[in-house]
């Protein structure tokens, strides 16, 4: 009997510490949630190129495939809250990719695309894979 | 050697699956792209593998770009500011067909690769040079056109090709898809048999930069499917005797049964065999002897199973000493 009792006080101490566990869980997150709100924040800006704003660019979060693109007037607002840190991948076909790392609201406010300096000089070749057997007689004739 | 037996213990089937995954997928939007390719693969050779293999399936080859540009280097080769101008112009061509259409040529699909690997952290270059074919560059470096990419993966470079690896012209001019694993990540020195760079620090083998340009014994994507080094002679224009005995020599990259392995010329369009004799696998390298009967220019063809895998030529003399 006594010790069932000392059972059923030590089960309610359990639910008061499972109670108590859940609490201060809920306490935490709720701070994670307001710090987070303090430090994301909206990133909005303008694209565009050597000939002014660029309709159509990419705007990708790295590391996600969370992204957008700027509208007709070249300008995007990202779909997502971003904080101090994260890098956002702007892109368009032709033009340099570049990563803008995000300091604050304004940090991706312009930005330019240049045109590609990967490609200098194309440098192709006729018929390259072809199946063609070498054969002398033929390669005197050219 | 930096080549693909560092990785044997990856299973390049993961990667593979994933750019089927993808297949078809839009270049509109590369950093997606990458991302996709490459988020759920744990090493960065995997990444690249998807990435590589995605381009070589998804872009085609583009006969008419080729032609076009070789004849525009024709046409303007002793004006170069004209050249440039044209390829400006022409580079935003060749950029909207890659773009809209995923057809290109060489150069494409070596920006393709670069940009992707870059987008994924990878380290990757695009190598400018001279490929050689059977109607380019097999004598001699007579014009740059060729590009592929170096990749650096554990700190090590690696050469690729994905314009050779993604398929080839028919005898109609029209693409075929079909993917050639010999071209990634090849052993150096089997690469620069078709590949020589302007740079030669991208031959990434020191006792090959040294070295002059030899035209070596030609090469076809089917070496490189069979992933083996033609050894000796080191050169593809020979010359003998009548009845002078010639040994010939190549390092299979895996194994080889020696009954796949023969020679043989054409007469018109029938292929003859020759009857090659003490055909042997002597420490990983298979090797055979044969005696030129005749004095005649012999076009003399290495065959593993179906496919030819080098060529010789065999200028075989009478023997008898010339007086001059």
């Amino acid at each position: 009997m006594k010790n069932q009792r000392s059972k059923k006080v030590s089960y309610l101490a359990g639910m008061a510490l499972v109670c108590l566990m859940l609490f201060s869980v809920t306490t935490a997150q709720a701070q994670e949630v307001t710090t987070t709100a303090d430090t994301s924040f909206v990133v909005k800006g303008t694209v565009s190129d050597e000939n002014g704003p660029l309709p159509g660019a990419n705007v990708i979060l790295k590391g996600s495939s969370v992204g957008t693109a700027s509208d007709m007037d070249g300008n995007f607002e990202f779909p997502q809250k971003l904080k101090k840190g994260d890098v956002l991948i702007f892109s368009y076909v032709g033009l340099e990719t570049q990563f803008v790392t995000i300091e604050n609201q304004n940090s991706a406010s312009n930005v330019t695309l240049k045109l590609d300096s990967g490609i200098e000089e194309i440098i192709v070749v006729g018929k390259v894979a072809t199946k063609k057997v070498y054969s002398s007689k033929k390669n005197k004739d050219n | 050697m930096a080549q693909i037996s560092d990785f044997k213990n990856i299973d390049f089937k993961v990667a593979d699956n994933v750019a089927k995954l993808h297949k078809g997928s839009d270049l509109n939007n590369l950093p997606l792209l990458a991302h996709n390719l490459t988020f759920d693969l744990p090493t960065d050779v995997e990444k690249f593998r998807a990435i590589y293999t995605w381009v070589c399936n998804n872009i085609d080859g583009d006969p008419k770009q080729d032609n076009e540009v070789i004849d525009k280097r024709e046409e303007y080769k002793n004006d170069s500011v004209a050249f440039l101008k044209w390829n400006n112009e022409f580079k935003k061509t060749a950029f909207n067909k890659l773009f809209k259409q995923k057809k290109t040529m060489c150069t494409g699909y070596a920006y393709l690769i670069k940009e992707l690997s870059f987008l994924a952290d990878i380290e990757c270059e695009i190598v400018d040079g001279y490929g050689r074919t059977t109607s380019t560059n097999a004598d001699q470096l007579e014009m740059t056109n060729h590009s592929w990419n170096a990749v650096k993966l554990n700190d090590k470079w690696y050469l690729v090709d994905a314009t050779w690896s993604s398929g080839y012209f028919d005898d109609y001019n029209v693409f075929i898809n079909e993917y050639n694993d010999g071209y990634f990540l090849t052993d150096p020195i089997l690469f620069a048999k078709s590949h020589y760079p302007i740079d030669p620090k991208w031959l990434l083998d020191a006792s090959l930069e040294d070295k002059p340009f030899v035209s070596s014994p030609m090469v076809y994507s089917e070496t490189y499917k069979h992933k083996i080094l033609p050894v000796s002679p080191n050169e593809m224009h020979l010359s003998s005797t009548r009845y002078a005995e010639i040994e010939f020599s190549f390092k299979p990259y895996k194994n080889i049964e020696l009954d796949k392995v023969s020679m043989m010329q054409y007469k018109g369009v029938k292929e003859k065999p020759f009857k090659i004799y003490d055909l042997k696998n002597e420490d990983g390298l298979i090797k055979f002897k044969y005696k030129f009967k005749y004095k005649k220019l012999y076009d003399v063809h290495l065959k593993i199973d179906d496919d030819i895998v080098a060529t010789y030529t065999v200028d075989v003399s009478d023997g008898r000493e010339k007086t001059y």
